[in-house]
Parts: C-alpha cells; sequence; structure tokens
C-alpha cells in the first residue's frame, strides 16, 4: 500500500517538476490569442529560435558565457523578433476582410521559413545545450531533479512577475484591456499596434525562455520546436483560448498526466492521451477551463 | 472651439453624413437629436477618430483634427463616451478608471491622483465599487463608470452618446445633472440624445439630424416653440 502511494506521488511530483517549459510557451500563445486575435502557427519555431540563439552563444563564447547572460541577450533579440513579426507580416492583413484567416495561413508560412532558415544556418544534426545544473536531491525518498527544480522556480517567479506586469503597469492593463474591448481601448487613446507589437513581444520572449528550457532537456533540432507546439495548443485549448491562468492550470494538469501515461503505458501514448483530455474537457466545458469566449 | 464643416462619412458606398456643419463654443452644451439610425453615433464617432470622414474638415481649437487617430484626438482633450460604454468587463472599475486617463497629459500619477479624486467626489459610488469587475455593474452603474473613466482623461471636450439609454427613470434625471455638472465646470459637452423631454433643460443649443443632414438649428425656445421640428423629428 505504501509503495503504490509513494510511486504515485512520485509520478505526481516528476510531472509537476516538467510543468515549467509547458507553462511559459501555452501562456505565450494564449496571450497573442487574447490580446489581438492571432492565432500564432510559428510560437514552435519561436522556440526553435530561443534555443539556437542560446547554442549559437555557447558555441561562439562557451568559455565566457553562463545562462544568465543568455537569457539577457536572447530576451531583447527575442522581444525585437516578436515586434517586427507583427509589425511587418500581420499589421498589413489587418486592414483586410477575414484577415484572421490570413493571419493564420501567414504564420504558418513564416514557422516553415523559420524552420528551413534555421536547417540552412546550423544544419540537420541534432544539437544540444549545456546542462548548467545536474544531480537530483532526494526528499521522502523521491529524487527530485536539480535542474527541473530550477526550471519549475524560474518559471513560477516569471508568472508571477507577469500576473503584476498585467495589473500594475500601463501597458500590461493595457493589453488587457485591448483583449477586452478594443473600441473602448482606443476610446481611451491607447494606440491598438503597438500595443499588438508588445504582445507579439513578450510573446516571443516566453517563447523564447521555455525554447531554452526545452532545448537543455531535449535536443535542439530545426523542425524540433513542432511537437511542442502541438502540445502548447492542447494546452491552450484545454485551458480556454486567451486565458493565461488557463493555460497555467492547465499545463501543470497535462505535464502530470504526461508523467502518469508515460510510466504507466509509455511516451508514445502521451500524445493521444492529451488529445483525449482535451477532447473529454471540449465536451463539458466547449471554451476551455477558463475560456470565456 | 470645435467645428465641423460639410463632413461627409460613408459606410462603403452609403453615404451616412451628408455635408454636416456645426459648431461647439467653449464652454457650451450642444444637443444633437433626431430619431434614431440617422447618423448622429456616427458624428460622435468622427469627431473623435473612430471614423475617417471622406471629406471635409473638422477643426478643433483651430487645428485641423479630421485626419487625425483616436490617440492623437484623445491627447488633445477630446474624450468620446460611447453608448454602449464600451469598459472593459474582467477589470475591476479602478483599472477601467485607470486606463481612462491613458493619453499622454493625464498619465502623470499625480495627474491621476488628483483626477482620481474628483471623479470619487462627483461620482461617490464609484469608490465604493472601485474593486468591483466593469461586468458586474448594472446599466446606471456602468454609465456611470464610463463617463468617470471619460473624465479621468481631464476632457476639455466631451462628446456623449446617449447617455440615458436603457436607464430607469430615477437614474437618467441623475445621469443628466451629473452631465449639467460637467459642462458648469466649464468643459464643452456635445451630447446626442433622443430623449429630448427629460434632457431639455440641460440643452442650450440644438442640432437636429436627420437621414444624415441637419434639418434644424436653434436655441432650445426655438426648437421648442417650432411645431414641424417637435412633430416631425421628435416625435413630441
Amino acid at each position: 500500500m505504501d509503495s503504490v502511494f509513494y510511486q504515485i506521488a512520485g509520478i505526481v511530483t516528476y510531472g509537476l517538476l516538467a510543468s515549467g517549459s509547458y507553462i511559459l510557451m501555452a501562456m505565450g500563445l494564449s496571450l497573442i490569442y487574447g490580446v489581438s486575435g492571432v492565432f500564432n502557427y510559428a510560437h514552435g519555431s519561436l522556440l526553435t529560435i530561443g534555443a539556437y540563439i542560446a547554442w549559437l552563444l555557447f558555441a561562439l563564447f562557451s568559455q565566457y558565457i553562463n545562462y544568465m547572460m543568455v537569457f539577457i541577450l536572447v530576451i531583447p533579440v527575442m522581444f525585437y523578433i516578436g515586434v517586427g513579426i507583427e509589425t511587418i507580416i500581420i499589421r498589413p492583413l489587418r486592414r483586410r476582410p477575414n484577415w484572421g484567416f490570413s493571419a493564420i495561413i501567414a504564420t504558418l508560412g513564416l514557422a516553415l521559413i523559420i524552420d528551413a532558415l534555421i536547417f540552412i544556418f546550423f544544419g540537420p544534426l541534432l544539437k544540444t545545450l549545456p546542462r548548467p545544473i545536474t544531480g537530483s536531491i532526494i526528499v521522502f525518498g523521491f529524487p527530485l531533479n536539480n535542474y527541473k527544480m530550477v526550471i519549475l522556480l524560474v518559471t513560477l517567479i516569471l508568472s508571477i512577475s507577469l500576473g503584476l506586469f498585467f495589473r500594475r503597469t500601463l501597458i500590461g492593463l493595457s493589453m488587457r484591456a485591448v483583449a477586452q474591448d478594443g473600441t473602448g481601448a482606443r476610446i481611451v487613446g491607447i494606440p491598438l499596434n503597438k500595443i499588438f507589437g508588445y504582445t507579439f513581444g513578450v510573446s516571443s520572449v516566453l517563447a523564447g525562455i521555455s525554447g531554452i528550457f526545452l532545448g537543455s532537456s531535449y535536443n535542439l533540432s530545426p523542425e524540433g520546436g513542432w511537437l511542442f507546439f502541438i502540445k502548447a495548443f492542447i494546452i491552450v485549448a484545454v485551458g480556454g483560448i486567451g486565458s493565461l491562468k488557463g493555460a497555467f492550470y492547465a499545463a501543470v494538469m497535462l505535464a502530470v498526466l504526461e508523467s502518469i501515461v508515460s510510466f504507466q503505458f509509455g511516451n508514445k501514448w502521451v500524445m493521444p492521451c492529451w488529445f483525449l483530455s482535451l477532447m473529454i474537457i471540449l465536451i463539458f466545458k466547449p471554451k476551455g477551463l477558463c475560456g470565456e469566449r | 472651439m470645435l467645428e465641423l464643416e460639410n463632413i461627409n462619412v460613408y459606410y462603403g458606398e452609403f453615404r451616412v453624413l451628408k455635408n454636416i456643419s456645426l459648431k461647439v463654443e467653449p464652454k457650451e452644451l450642444v444637443a444633437v437629436l433626431g430619431p434614431n439610425g440617422h447618423g448622429k453615433s456616427t458624428l460622435l464617432k468622427t469627431i473623435c477618430g473612430l471614423i475617417n470622414p471622406e471629406s471635409g474638415s473638422i477643426r478643433y481649437d483651430g487645428v485641423e483634427i479630421s485626419h487625425l487617430s483616436t490617440e492623437q484626438i484623445t491627447e488633445m482633450g477630446i474624450v468620446y463616451i460611447a453608448e454602449d460604454r464600451n469598459l472593459f468587463p474582467d477589470m475591476t472599475v479602478m483599472e477601467n478608471l485607470r486606463l481612462g486617463a491613458y493619453n499622454k497629459n493625464a498619465r502623470k500619477p499625480a495627474i491621476v491622483k488628483r483626477n482620481l479624486e474628483f471623479v470619487f467626489e462627483f461620482f461617490p459610488r464609484l469608490k465604493e465599487w472601485s474593486k468591483r469587475k466593469a461586468g458586474t455593474l448594472s446599466g446606471g452603474e456602468a454609465r456611470m463608470c464610463a463617463i468617470g473613466r471619460g473624465l479621468m482623461a481631464a476632457p476639455k471636450f466631451i462628446a456623449i452618446d446617449e447617455p440615458s439609454l436603457g436607464l430607469a427613470p430615477i437614474i437618467r434625471t441623475d445621469v443628466f445633472s451629473k452631465i449639467a455638472e460637467i459642462n458648469n465646470t466649464g468643459t464643452s459637452v456635445l451630447l446626442v440624445e433622443q430623449n429630448v423631454v427629460e434632457s431639455a433643460r440641460l440643452i442650450e443649443r440644438s442640432y437636429i439630424i436627420d437621414d444624415g443632414k441637419i434639418v434644424f438649428e436653434g436655441t432650445k425656445d426655438e426648437m421648442f416653440n417650432n411645431d414641424h421640428v417637435m412633430k416631425v423629428f421628435l416625435g413630441a
């Protein structure tokens, strides 16, 4: 009896620890949709970009650089990549009828282009990012992976900061305002285009950070972002598209589910089970756990 | 203060506003009356830059503003309070008010604080509701919140669309007297209304728009003494 309990607790803990990177990437995907109405198919490729930039920095300056410096460089780069995507690709579409569908096609095309460029510059071979922290500590008989704990901690800190950003800063409040009533936002003088740009920027930063976390847990490949895009897509749909809170809870839930499924039935059953749980949740809550629209 | 000259606005092929010319002097309260669906709301949206006119000019303190964005127009002190209020439903009343002060001239912390005190003095109930989500407010409460949000921008000119729509009679009177008070503080008001009788005591001068054209312009007395206007356009 005791051993079964310990086993279950261990599996759940493992899942909780793995949820860190999922939370960030899913919040990024949900944020863009919530504020600007664009479903960004290039989100997975933004993850890949973040990871490859980190790889490049380590490859070029291996002795002089650490993860802290990598993040300090990657965050602004990802932000401006996001702003650039919004300004150059999405904004011109917005003035046209049926622009939502055009935006899907455009971001899908962008994803393919990014993947191709990464393939051309970095080649098809798998790359690895260094693992800065190794080992694990044993708590109540469970081995807790140190690196995953650090990732989860950073994720929680970032999630709380994001919450404060949306409640306390004028830009954060404006993003929520644009998401809730675009006309109302224009009436009070919020420049929509600028806010859309910032939103893509913040979302890309979240993608880049989770890309680095995932890249250092798995391997980097030019098309590696797609699996995580699909995962982020399911998480966001479960949580309620456009909802950050929903993305957070759904990421934790699905990470635990992943851990249980892969332990009981093997890794190959993880994605089918994710889809199954998505379908079940959508039957009972068609708008997802925290969805409003 | 605000002067429109031969403004034409189209929705696609359809001309909604036809050669509208209109004037609001400083500190004046001017009403735009007339049946629904004849371009009154479009007129206000055009002034605040949500819609751009096809031709004609809008001058505010002598500056041409017809090609400017809402963002720029808000900065100049023109505030639009919409008929459907356009509050941010998932945000608290306080957050809604704070965003009312988005424009560069109103967002400095000291100015936000001062305007917030003014708004709370003006609508004491808003202070009580400050932590409530705007989406949970009733029609009258939401109207007050929308007016409060408009005042947070420290406007010199308010364009307000159908403030009495959907409100109970007692609350309607309340809202009208608040608008009179705002006007008494020296803010010019352009008021779009259907409810001629109840808003009558507010009005100094009015325009009547029918089918996108101005069909009457005059003082309150001129309007009430004009049987034709009262019968045909105002149904009174």
